[in-house]
C-alpha cells in the first residue's frame, strides 16, 4: 500500500472515494434507520437524586428574560429560574398560592392585597421582599423602565393598561388596584411574563438581566449559548427543598429524526417537541414513555380581511378545510376536532355544541365560491416550516384548489415568521397558519386574545380591527371574563364565538393539538402536563 | 468569411479531433445518467399518471403497493410521480443556472482578458470580492431577498458560479488575444465584440465546456441543498431538496422517503463529474491528473 504523503490524489480518485463514503454515509443513516443504536438501560428503576435531565427545546437565542419573548426553550427557562405571586399546575387550572402566601380581593373587585412569602431566598443570595415585586412589575407595565431590552414584548402590558395602582405598604405586602376588575388576573399573575426577578440583580444588569436571570426558582442559571443550550443548576434554597436532579440543561435540537433518535438514546431525557410521525413508533419502544399529553392548543389560520373581504369566500374557505386530513396526516392522531371553537377541551368553557362552526362542507363551499365570483382567484397562504405547519399548508392549498380557488403557497422559516405575521403587506398576508398555546388555562387567553380587534390577531394579522362593529368586541370580552358564575361565562363565551364567526369569519380552526410529551424510562415525577403547555416544572423530576 | 474566422471556427471541431467521448465504462455509465436523467425531466411527467401534488388518504404505502410502485409519502402522494415531477425543478435550476454563470463568467473573463490594463484589473478584482464570500452564504442572500423559487435560485446560484468560470476564461482569453489570428483580426478592421465571440471564442470553448459541466455539477448541489434548506421549489410541486428534507421525519419508519430523492440527487451530481472529466479528456489529453 502507498503511503498517503506520497500518493499523488487524483480528482477522480478523490471523486470515487467521495462517492463511496456517500453510499457509506447513507449506509450508516439507514442502519440507523433500522433500529441499530446503543442502548443503555438504568437498572435500578427508582427515583434517584443527582443527575442531569436534557430537555429538547425548539430553540434559544440565550436570552431568559420573562419581558422579552425569544422562543419557547428561553421561555422554559425563565420558567425554572423565576417564580411568580400565583402558580398554575395544569394538573389543576385554578391559581394556587406560590410567591404570595395568601391574598384578600375587595368587595367590587378592585383591590387585590398580596401577603408575601418570607424567608424566600434569590439565587443571588436575597430576600424575596415586595420591592422585588415593584420592581418586576414595572418592567412589564411602563415601556420607559430602563431595565427592558430593547425590544421587549412584555406580555404583562395588557395588565398594566388596566392598572390604576401598584404599591407596596410594606416589605411583605403588594396592592394591585385596577381600574376595572379582572376576574383573570390571579391567573395572569402566573404567566411567565409575571415572574419575579431579585430587584438587587435588574439593579445590577439592567437591560442585560436576560443573560443573567436572578430568581427564586427551583433552578438558578448557569450558562447559555445561543442557538445550542441553557444549563441550569438545581438551587439548593428553593423554597420547596433542592431538586433531585443537580442539572437541567434545555438543549435545541430541531431535526425531528434527531429528537426521535436522542429520545431513544438516552441523550435526550424529555421533551415536548416530539414529531408528531414518530409518536406511534415510540409508543412501541420500551426504552420511552409517551404521555396522553391533552389536545390543549389551536391550531388556526388566519384570514385577512384586507385581502380576503368577501365574507362568504372567507366562510367557503372554512367549510373547505379537511379537518380529519390533518389530525390524521398532520397530527398523527394527537389531534381532535375544534368542537369548541377556539377554546379546547382542557378548559372550562369549552362548549362542543360550536362544532358546525368548524364543520366541513365542500359542495356548500364550492356554491358560495361561485356565488361571490371568486372561482379561478389566486390566493396565498403562509405556514412557518417546522412541525405540522407544512404539512397543514399542503392539505390546505388541496382543500382550497378543490373549491374552485387558486393557492400559492409560502413555507418560511420559523425564525421569521413572527414578524411576517405582523406585516400586512407582506406578499402572503391572505392566509396564515398558526397556532396559540394558551399562557394560562383560560378562555380570556383563547378567544379573549383572538377576537380582540387589537394586536396582533385583530389588529395585524386579520385586519379584523377594520370592519365595522369590531370594536365591541373589546368590551364584550371583557364583560365575558369577569362573569363569576363558571356556567353563564361559558354561555357568553359561546354566544361570543358564534357571533364571531357567523359575522367576521376570520380564524378557521384547524384542530385542537397536542403537544405530545416523551420522555425516557428513568424520568420520574417530570409534570408532563405542563410540559405539554411548553412549561417547565422539574422541581420534583429525577432521572 | 474571413480565413482566420475559418480557422477560428474549426477551434471546437479540431479540439475534438480524434477523440472520442464515453471512452470506459465509467465516462459511458456516466453520459447515460445524464442523458437519463434529462430524459426523465423532459418526458417522464408524461408517462405517469398520478398527479404528484394530490394528497389521497393512503398514506406512507410502502415499496410495491397496489397502484404505487415507489409507495406514497405521508400526504398520500405517488412517490413515483414525485420522482419524476421532482427530476425537473433540479434539472432546470441546474441548466439554467449554469447558462447563466456561463454567460456572466465567460463574456467577463473574455473581456477582461481581451482588454486587459485597467478594464481587467477592475473586473477580475470584482471576480475575486464575489469569490471572497462564501458560495451559499452568497446565494441564501440573494435568494432571501427574493422569493424564493426557480427565478431567484437560478441567478442566485448563477452569480455565484460565475466568477470561477471567469478566472478561467480571463487566462483563456489572455493567451488568446496575443495569437496572430486576433492581431490578424484586428488589422482587418474586425471590431472587437465580433473578434471575441467569433474568432477567440471558438478557440477557448474546448476547456470551458468542460469546466462549465464541472460547474453543472457544482450547480446541482447548490440547487438540491437549497431546496432542502426550504429556498427552492415551495411544496406541493415536487423537489428532490424538499422531499429530502421532508422525509427526514420518516427516517426510522419509512427511509425510502429520503433515500430515494437523496440516491438520485447524488447519482446526478457525481455523473456530472465524471461527464466534465470525460470531456476534459477528449479536450485536453495531455493534462494528467
Amino acid at each position: 500500500m502507498k503511503e498517503l504523503g506520497n500518493h499523488a490524489v487524483s480528482r477522480r480518485q478523490m471523486l470515487r472515494g467521495a462517492s463511496i463514503l456517500g453510499m457509506g454515509a447513507g449506509l450508516t443513516g439507514l442502519l440507523a434507520a433500522c433500529g441499530v443504536a446503543a442502548e443503555e438501560k438504568d437498572a435500578s428503576g427508582g427515583a434517584k437524586t443527582g443527575g442531569t435531565l436534557t430537555l429538547a427545546i425548539d430553540g434559544t437565542s440565550a436570552v431568559n428574560d420573562p419581558a422579552f419573548y425569544t422562543t419557547l426553550g428561553d421561555w422554559m427557562a425563565v420558567d425554572a429560574i423565576c417564580r411568580g405571586l400565583t402558580f398554575i399546575s395544569f394538573e389543576s387550572n385554578e391559581p394556587q398560592a406560590d410567591l404570595a402566601e395568601s391574598w384578600t380581593i375587595s368587595d367590587d373587585g378592585l383591590v387585590y392585597t398580596f401577603k408575601l412569602r418570607q424567608g424566600v431566598t434569590f439565587h443571588d443570595g436575597t430576600t424575596f421582599t415586595s420591592a422585588d415585586v415593584l420592581a418586576s412589575f414595572n418592567r412589564q407595565f411602563n415601556d420607559a423602565d430602563k431595565t427592558l431590552p430593547k425590544g421587549s414584548s412584555r406580555p404583562l402590558k395588557s395588565v398594566g393598561a388596566n392598572l390604576a395602582a401598584l404599591t407596596a405598604p410594606d416589605a411583605n405586602t403588594v396592592v394591585v388596584k385596577l381600574i376595572k376588575p379582572d376576574r383573570t388576573l390571579l391567573g395572569r399573575l402566573s404567566d411567565i411574563g409575571a415572574r419575579i426577578i431579585s430587584k438587587a440583580a435588574l439593579e445590577k444588569y439592567g437591560a442585560d438581566i436576560g443573560k443573567n436571570l436572578i430568581g427564586t426558582g427551583p433552578f438558578k442559571f448557569s450558562a447559555a449559548t445561543s442557538g445550542q443550550s441553557i444549563t441550569l443548576e438545581a438551587f439548593d434554597k428553593f423554597r420547596l427543598g433542592k431538586p433531585p436532579i443537580d442539572r437541567l440543561v434545555l438543549q435545541q435540537v430541531t431535526d425531528p429524526s434527531t429528537i426521535v433518535s436522542s429520545l431513544l438514546s438516552g441523550d435526550i431525557s424529555a421533551t415536548q417537541f416530539t414529531p408528531y410521525s414518530a409518536l406511534e413508533q415510540l409508543k412501541g419502544d420500551d426504552a420511552v414513555t409517551v404521555y396522553d399529553t391533552p389536545k390543549s392548543f389551536d391550531a388556526f389560520m388566519m384570514m385577512d380581511v384586507r385581502r380576503i373581504p368577501e365574507l362568504e369566500v372567507r366562510k367557503a374557505i372554512n367549510m373547505a378545510i379537511d379537518r380529519q386530513a390533518l389530525i390524521a396526516q398532520a397530527f398523527f392522531g394527537a389531534a381532535v376536532l375544534p368542537d369548541g371553537y377556539t377554546i379546547p377541551p382542557n378548559q372550562d368553557a369549552h362548549d362542543p355544541s360550536l362544532a358546525d362552526l368548524s364543520a366541513t362542507n365542500v359542495e356548500e363551499a364550492k356554491k358560495l365560491i361561485q356565488a361571490a365570483g371568486a372561482t379561478g382567484r389566486t390566493v396565498r397562504l403562509m405556514a412557518a416550516s417546522d412541525s405540522w405547519h407544512p404539512k397543514a399548508a399542503q392539505i390546505i392549498a388541496q382543500n382550497l384548489t378543490d373549491i374552485g380557488l387558486k393557492v400559492e403557497t409560502d413555507s418560511v422559516d420559523p425564525a421569521a415568521y413572527f414578524n411576517r405575521l405582523y406585516d400586512p403587506a407582506d406578499k402572503f398576508h391572505d392566509l396564515m397558519i398558526w397556532e396559540r398555546n394558551g399562557y394560562y388555562p383560560d378562555a380570556d387567553d383563547m378567544i379573549g386574545s383572538l377576537a380582540k380587534p387589537s394586536g396582533v390577531y385583530g389588529e395585524f394579522m386579520s385586519g379584523f380591527n377594520t370592519l365595522d362593529g369590531s370594536a365591541a368586541y373589546a368590551d364584550m370580552l371583557f364583560e365575558a371574563k369577569n362573569i363569576e358564575d363558571a356556567a353563564a361565562r361559558k354561555a357568553k363565551y359561546t354566544e361570543i364565538q358564534r357571533e364571531w364567526a357567523e359575522k367576521y369569519m376570520t380564524l378557521a380552526m384547524l384542530v385542537n393539538g397536542s403537544n405530545p410529551v416523551v420522555s425516557g424510562k428513568g424520568v420520574e415525577g417530570m409534570n408532563w402536563r405542563a410540559l405539554g403547555n411548553h412549561r417547565c416544572y422539574m422541581d420534583n423530576a429525577s432521572v | 468569411m474571413s480565413d482566420t474566422t475559418t480557422v477560428a471556427r474549426s477551434g471546437l471541431r479540431s479540439a475534438f479531433a480524434g477523440r472520442r467521448l464515453g471512452r470506459g465504462p465509467l465516462a459511458a455509465t456516466s453520459w447515460l445518467v445524464v442523458a437519463l436523467f434529462v430524459v426523465i425531466a423532459a418526458v417522464g411527467p408524461l408517462f405517469v399518471g398520478a398527479d404528484p401534488a394530490r394528497n389521497t388518504n393512503d398514506t406512507l404505502l410502502g415499496l410495491g403497493a397496489a397502484g404505487h410502485l415507489l409507495g406514497t409519502d405521508d400526504l398520500g402522494r405517488d412517490e413515483l410521480a414525485r420522482m419524476v415531477h421532482g427530476a425537473r425543478p433540479l434539472l432546470l435550476v441546474s441548466f439554467l443556472s449554469t447558462a447563466l454563470a456561463a454567460l456572466l463568467g465567460i463574456s467577463v473573463g473574455m473581456i477582461a482578458g481581451y482588454a486587459g490594463g485597467r478594464v481587467e484589473w477592475v473586473l477580475m478584482r470584482l471576480m475575486d470580492l464575489a469569490l471572497a464570500f462564501p458560495s451559499m452564504l452568497l446565494i441564501i442572500l440573494i435568494v432571501s431577498a427574493w422569493n424564493p423559487g426557480v427565478a431567484s435560485l437560478v441567478v442566485g446560484i448563477g452569480i455565484a458560479l460565475a466568477p470561477g468560470l471567469a478566472r478561467l476564461a480571463r487566462a483563456l482569453a489572455t493567451r488568446e488575444a496575443g495569437r496572430d489570428y486576433v492581431m490578424a483580426a484586428k488589422l482587418g478592421g474586425t471590431r472587437g465584440p465580433r473578434i471575441l465571440v467569433q474568432e477567440m471564442l471558438p478557440n477557448m470553448a474546448g476547456p470551458m465546456l468542460a469546466q462549465v459541466v464541472m460547474t453543472l455539477s457544482v450547480a446541482a448541489g447548490f440547487a438540491a441543498g437549497l431546496s432542502y434548506l426550504g429556498l427552492g421549489i415551495q411544496p406541493p410541486t415536487p423537489d428532490w431538496g424538499y422531499m429530502v428534507q421532508a422525509g427526514q421525519e420518516f427516517l426510522y419508519t419509512a427511509p425510502r422517503l429520503v433515500v430515494m430523492p437523496a440516491a438520485a440527487t447524488l447519482l446526478f451530481v457525481v455523473a456530472c463529474n465524471f461527464v466534465g472529466d470525460d470531456l476534459r479528456d477528449a479536450l485536453d489529453p495531455r493534462g494528467s491528473r
